[in-house]
């Protein structure tokens, strides 16, 4: 095309400087977020599957435990009457070190080779200490070089509750080979005496071909099962994708935000130039020329935003990933993320990502500036009039996206992809809804700053519905920025206490007592006989807590002897059986926790098998009550059925009741003193203090859900900035003609402030219903589909202030530079301009 | 005797991968391992039987070792090898650690078996801890294993049974000592460098009729023929400089047989520690020193993986005059394990008659 | 370039809708004009002038009736033909100028050349022979907003002559400028049109300003009303 054309464009831009700027930040933040969410969630993704390559090896299936364990005696006989050769015993744990979660591998190094090569190469040396020297382990070269531990360190572990020292044997692989961050690798008999395991083994991986599968199967024992490889943490997994599918969505939000943006610059710039592109009618430019030197120029802004955005999103998600990595690794699984992973294509999709959205954005203004009549005299008042006719239809559109929003929400009751579109729509379609919205309210208030407003607030309320084009695009924009800041905060603080209520309302005993797993059933019960003999002590609670493998995964199953007030610690979702803690001691009945209940669609009534030592048993659904704590599930069963069925007399934890109105600490110190034989793994805690350490740990995972809400935040902020003060800036000449006519610089300023305040107020005002409708559909839709989770939804009136002064401040400010330019201009400069 | 160097590489690669090209680089013994606590083969013992065909956990390294011609009644020719290794990690027993994996030793084993007319050579190897019953070894009554491979007696006296199966193949024999364990070296003190610690305990039954029945994937021959066991003990035998080994053992016709081996250092020279011994028909001793052996090659076999062995030799009894030609079965009778070295069952001809048969071992090429 | 044109305008109606009432704003209207002729037309606020302007120019289409221009059939081109067509044919100076303010004088002459893919070179000494003509070669580099009333209507009246078109349409041409610069432009306009022979039609509702046209036509209500070689008065 015509490079004057272009020269001419690429002026307009550049004179316009602010507003490109704006418009350029607006790209660049919205492409910043999208890519740092992206590299942050698959540098996650990357490194478990990385970790999950290096652990699995060749490993073809999985021989687990029921109960979580296996007996070791069992290895020997596959490889001695079986002669199974590749096949190697495993012995995993958590353990903490610097306060960070690990996971403890023990592992024969003599049958690795054909699985794995995760054991690197050891010198004999090396070998002789991991097999021979007690508590030895292997720390991966990426984890010992973040904690800057060396061969021969001893560094602390915590162990189920109990600290253990351990020496540093050597350092697994080096910078080159990807020994996963986050694993500590310890023979295995060094492993079964940490991990206080004697006899059992978590599991032995194989590699089987059909042949050996169909035999081993065939011959499996009882509480044995042998599942494919990869099948394990299935469960988690889907919960940390829908985690990471979460978070993309919202920064794929935060881009919508942005496109928005940039809609209403481009609109605002098309505004700005109709009288050129007029002439360029005139003069023989025909509309495609026109529309085609628009996208042109959006395309460097959107070219130009993309590429700042990929910078600034790469520096973001080095931070992003960490957060990333932590959420997963505090709720999900063991991971640990050693840095930023990127590839070519991710840093290509975040620079079309942001290109397409820009040209999406530009469409509708460029399509604007093609229909531009070659007519000389500009012809205001009929754009308006067309803005005016469009918002019945506006509006009409969006209803039947919002409609179709709640229809899909009822229609299709699973699948979070559905959930997602179902929210987009209301989004799309409440935002449509706005330049209505903002007539109707215009309209409302024009009869009364008729009667008391100065000539400057008249003026400017007036000048609101007069110039609906530009005021309901922008006010649209706004409310969507505002909104979104307003849902995410509204999901995280309902999250937030939920979970806090949940916590009260869970923890009913006024102590709680870990006891290590290896405490020996005689011991607790003799504990236990001393504790009620205690003076403090009321009453006990009592809890068996262990792993079960189902043929969907692992969960926890918890059997429960309750105290009289324990019952109260659950809250049920939806009915419950008739008569159902009779039934429950009596063992009739297995309480199910809602995450894994949503998950297999369980509820009352239904029957469940569990895989018990003895074999297979049937239990009935009592009730499923909520659980925020144990992902991905929780099975509760009382303990004289689970002591009948699995034969284990051992006790977990001890919930202690005690008397009110009595000083706290003697009983303390006399429990202490019980427990002392116990050593370091049991632990006494307050349900005070279990509470502040889980609403910790909750906040911690929810930092960077935060995060991302403060980036929204800051692109609204910068959205409203730059739609505001270009619109302000468009109407310079109209102002000017204000001023020419008598109005004095100090209307002026008033006209534009209080115009500017009015926007800001209606889009955080009409942000207020939309930010609670996407909060709702977040905490009720998106959340329960994710995680299973029931949230109680609250809007708190602090974030409803927040969102409020969100928009005005950020209009106000956006007010501030065209008012005061305009107000020191003299009429004729201000005249002559465009 | 041989083979410490194989264990030392074993356990350096056996848990992590292929050993290094060069064996003949090898130290003798693995860096940083001490031999500190370790019992050493420094002088004269008394040998007592069944105690000493058992384990002797206070040294390095043992092994039991038997290598064998069979043939089926076809007269198809075959020749075995099966070799259990134990490896101490530490002189003493672990400490307890509540752990019922906690290990002091680790064992190897070697097994291969010559199809000399399918032109085949079959080998496999097992690794794993002595605990939980994976491994070990004890005396009376006899039992050496490894995972599902064993050599075992019911009681003292009976005959041996070897039953070891791989993938591909499987050897099962019923082995019957032809005499009592016969001492090698000084009574049963092989030196195997200068200095005096450098030696190990050696005793070998050097003729066991051997039958049972080999199968080869879905191919069963039933086989006998002659088995060779050797038996040794040690903590630190070769010296630094010695680079590899030719060890020979030949079973002939005329009742006698004979064991020798030349110890190579880095030049290719017989170092003066090269020995062996040679057992007349009615159990007199003949002892050989290096320069009573004369050791010539006669051809080499070029490996897949670059490598030349000698498979035809030439070797001269200078005491007792006499010209043996070796000639190897077959020439690919690579062990290409974690430890690559050459074994194999070989023919021997006198003056071109067929006077016997024997094995041949040979490292550091 | 050097082509006049012959303008033939038949039974031109053009009907506008008004808050439900229709206008005829142009009534079955006749219209030609001959090659290098300077016409001028007349009439009152709403006569159809500018109506007719813009149908000459293929910005608007008439509901009936048609338009030929150099043989083209303007009536029958869609949208983009009739873009083309003015872009080649077709030189304007309005009233208010319309020059792009981000572009010098020298580039909004350019502009047309541009469009009409004439070379660089080329454009160039045209350019600068039609700003001596235009008496502005010191004001290339200048942006409109830099330059009086006076100039910016030199420079639009350069910008339309610039590609020869064949027809040059001129809106009030003087209608935003003081009497004596008016003078001057139109002088300038007429001289430039009569030395590159071009149909020159200028509208206008000033008589004063029609002294130097060939013909003069009066509208009123959509149609001619009165036609003359020179002024009658």
């Amino acid at each position: 095309m015509v490079s004057l054309l272009h020269r001419s464009g690429r002026r307009h831009l550049l004179r316009h400087r602010w507003q490109s700027a704006l418009a350029i930040l607006g790209i660049t933040l919205g492409v910043a977020v999208v890519l740092a969410v992206e590299l942050a969630n698959q540098s996650a993704r990357r490194a478990f599957a990385l970790s999950l390559e290096q652990i699995e090896g060749r490993v073809s299936h999985r021989l687990v435990g029921v109960g979580g364990t296996l007996d070791e005696n069992f290895y020997r006989q596959l490889r001695r009457a079986d002669g199974l050769r590749e096949i190697a015993p495993v012995i995993e744990g958590e353990v903490v070190l610097h306060g960070e979660r690990f996971k403890l591998l023990g592992l024969d190094p003599l049958a690795e080779r054909p699985l794995r090569s995760l054991l690197p190469k050891l010198d004999s040396l090396q070998l002789r200490t991991l097999m021979t020297t007690p508590d030895t382990v292997l720390l991966p070269y990426a984890s010992a070089a973040r904690l800057a531990i060396g061969t021969n360190d001893r560094i602390e572990l915590e162990i189920a509750g109990e600290r253990r020292s351990v020496t540093v044997a050597g350092i697994a692989g080096d910078s080159g080979t990807a020994v996963p961050d986050g694993l500590l690798l310890a023979d295995i008999a060094s492993a079964q005496t940490l991990l206080r395991m004697p006899g059992v083994i978590s599991r032995i991986e194989l590699r089987l071909n059909d042949d050996d599968v169909r035999k081993l199967a065939a011959r499996l024992p009882a509480g044995m099962r042998l599942e494919r490889a990869g099948r394990r943490d299935s469960t988690s997994r889907a919960l940390s994708d829908a985690f990471q599918t979460n978070l993309s969505a919202m920064s794929l939000l935060a881009l919508l935000v942005g496109a928005f943006l940039i809609y209403n610059a481009m609109t605002v710039s098309v505004l700005q130039r109709r009288a050129q592109f007029g002439t360029l009618r005139l003069l023989g430019v025909t509309r495609g020329e026109l529309f085609r030197l628009l996208l042109g120029e959006t395309l460097l802004i959107g070219a130009f935003g993309s590429v700042l955005g990929l910078l600034l999103g790469w520096l973001l998600a080095q931070g992003l990933v960490t957060l990333v990595a932590r959420t997963i690794n505090d709720l999900f699984f063991s991971l640990r993320v050693s840095s930023l992973m990127v590839q070519p294509l991710d840093l290509f999709r975040g620079g079309l990502l942001g290109i397409l959205t820009t040209l999406a954005a530009t469409l509708l203004p460029a399509l604007e500036a093609a229909r531009s009549e070659p007519i000389v005299v500009s012809r205001r008042s009929e754009l308006e009039t067309r803005a005016h006719r469009a918002v019945p239809w506006l509006a009409l559109a969006g209803i039947v996206s919002l409609l179709a929003g709640g229809a899909m929400l009822v229609l299709f009751r699973d699948g979070l992809l559905a959930g997602f579109v179902a929210l987009f729509l209301l989004i799309i379609g409440y935002s449509l809804c706005v330049p209505g919205g903002v007539l109707l309210i215009t309209r409302a208030l024009q009869p009364l700053t008729e009667r008391f407003g100065g000539i400057g607030t008249r003026l400017a309320v007036r000048g609101i519905s007069a110039s609906l084009s530009r005021t309901g695009l922008a006010v649209a924009a706004l409310t969507l920025a505002v909104a979104t800041t307003l849902a995410m905060g509204t999901m995280i603080s309902s999250f937030r206490t939920t979970v806090s209520d949940w916590l009260e309302q869970t923890l009913q005993g006024d102590l709680y007592l870990s006891l290590p797993e290896r405490a020996n059933a005689a011991a607790a019960a003799q504990l236990i006989s001393d504790l009620h003999r205690l003076q403090g002590v009321r009453e006990l609670s009592m809890g068996r807590s262990r792993p079960l493998e189902l043929a969907t995964g692992q969960v926890r199953l918890l059997a429960l002897q309750t105290a009289s007030r324990s019952h109260r610690g659950f809250t049920f979702k939806g009915h419950t059986l008739a008569s159902l803690w009779p039934r429950f001691h009596a063992g009739e009945l297995l309480l199910v926790s809602e995450p894994y209940a949503y998950r297999e669609h369980l509820q009352a009534g239904d029957s469940m098998t569990l895989p018990t030592p003895a074999g297979p048993v049937e239990f009935l659904v009592g009730g499923v009550f909520h659980d925020y704590g144990t992902n991905p599930g929780l099975l509760v069963m009382a303990m004289s059925s689970y002591r009948h069925h699995w034969r284990d007399q051992r006790i977990s934890t001890l919930g202690i009741f005690l008397h009110s109105g009595q000083p706290w600490e003697p009983t303390i110190s006399a429990i202490r003193r019980l427990t002392a034989s116990f050593g370091e793994g049991a632990s006494l805690a307050a349900n005070g203090e279990i509470r502040a350490r889980s609403l910790a740990l909750f906040d911690r995972t929810f930092t960077v859900t935060r995060v991302l809400r403060l980036l929204v935040v800051l692109i609204a902020f910068v959205g409203i900035l730059s739609a505001f003060m270009a619109m302000q800036l468009e109407r310079s000449r109209e102002y000017a003609t204000l001023r020419a006519t008598g109005l004095t610089p100090g209307e002026l300023l008033r006209l534009v402030v209080v115009q500017s305040a009015l926007l800001g107020l209606l889009a955080g005002v009409l942000a207020l219903p939309l930010g609670w409708l996407m909060g709702e559909t977040l905490i009720e839709v998106i959340n329960l589909r994710s995680f299973g989770w029931t949230l109680q939804s609250l809007l708190p009136l602090p974030l409803l202030g927040e969102a409020l002064l969100l928009a005005l401040s950020a209009s106000l400010l956006a007010a501030l530079y065209p008012a005061l330019r305009l107000s020191r201009l003299p009429p004729a400069a201000a005249m002559r301009e465009e | 005797m041989k083979h410490l160097l194989l264990l030392a590489i074993a356990l350096l690669c056996g848990c992590v991968e292929a050993p290094p090209p060069a064996l003949s680089g090898a130290p003798g013994v693995p860096a940083g391992w001490g031999n500190e606590g370790f019992l050493r083969a420094d002088r004269p013992r008394a040998f007592s039987f069944p105690e000493d065909h058992g384990p002797h956990d206070g040294y390095r390294s043992e092994w039991w070792y038997l290598t064998g011609n069979l043939r089926d009644r076809s007269g198809r020719r075959f020749g075995y090898q099966f070799t259990a290794f134990r490896i101490a990690l530490l002189p003493q027993p672990t400490p307890q650690r509540g752990s019922a994996w906690s290990a002091s030793h680790i064992w190897m084993a070697h097994l291969a078996l010559t199809d000399v007319a399918g032109e085949r050579h079959h080998h496999d190897e097992r690794f794993a801890r002595e605990a939980l019953g994976l491994a070990g070894a004890q005396a009376e009554p006899l039992r050496v294993w490894v995972e599902d491979w064993q050599l075992s007696q019911s009681a003292f006296e009976r005959p041996w049974q070897l039953r070891a199966a791989s993938d591909r193949f499987t050897i099962e024999l019923q082995l019957a000592p032809a005499h009592p364990p016969r001492l090698q070296g000084e009574a049963g003190l092989s030196r195997k460098g200068r200095d005096p610690g450098n030696a190990s305990y050696y005793y070998s039954i050097t003729r066991l009729a051997s039958a049972g029945r080999v199968r080869i994937g879905d191919d069963e021959f039933l086989v006998d023929g002659d088995s060779w066991l050797d038996r040794e003990w040690s903590t630190s035998a070769l010296d630094p400089d010695q680079a590899g080994w030719d060890w020979f053992s030949l079973q002939l016709d005329d009742g006698s047989d004979l064991m020798f081996y030349r110890l190579r250092d880095r030049g290719g020279n017989a170092s003066p520690q090269s020995a062996g011994n040679l057992f007349l028909a009615d159990g007199r001793r003949i002892a050989l020193r290096r320069e009573d052996v004369t050791l010539t090659p006669r051809r080499w076999w070029r490996s897949d993986d670059g490598r030349s062995y000698p498979v035809a030799w030439t070797l001269t009894l200078n005491g007792p005059a006499r010209r043996f030609e070796i000639e190897a079965l077959m020439d690919a009778q690579l062990m290409a394990l974690s430890v690559r070295y050459w074994e194999g069952a070989i023919e021997v001809r006198e003056a071109g008659d067929r006077v016997g048969h024997g094995y041949l071992e040979m490292t550091g090429y | 370039m050097n082509a006049t044109a012959s303008v033939n305008a038949r039974q031109l109606v053009r009907v506008f809708t008004e808050g439900g009432a229709q206008r005829r704003v142009l009534d079955r209207l006749d219209l030609s004009i001959a090659r290098g002729e300077r016409l001028v037309l007349l009439g009152r606020s709403g006569s159809g002038k500018s109506t007719l302007l813009n149908l000459l120019a293929g910005i608007d289409r008439p509901d009936s009736g048609s338009i030929e221009i150099q043989g083209v059939r303007l009536s029958d081109c869609t949208e983009r033909s009739r873009t083309l067509f003015r872009r080649r044919h077709i030189g304007f100076v309005y009233q208010f100028f319309n020059l792009l303010p981000t572009l010098t004088v020298a580039e909004n002459i350019a502009l047309p050349l541009e469009l009409n893919g004439i070379g660089r070179s080329q454009a160039s000494d045209l350019i600068g022979e039609m700003l001596s003509l235009v008496g502005l070669a010191d004001r290339a580099a200048a942006f409109p907003d830099r330059l009086s009333g006076g100039e910016q209507q030199r420079v639009a009246i350069a910008r339309a002559l610039i590609h020869r078109p064949a027809l040059v349409l001129a809106d009030e041409p003087t209608g935003n400028l003081d009497a004596e610069t008016g003078e001057q432009i139109l002088q300038l306009l007429n001289r430039l049109a009569e030395s590159l022979g071009q149909t020159l039609l200028t509208v206008t509702h000033s008589r004063r300003l029609a002294r130097s046209a060939d013909r003069i036509v009066t509208l009123e209500q959509g149609v001619i009303a009165h036609e003359s070689a020179t002024l009658a008065w």
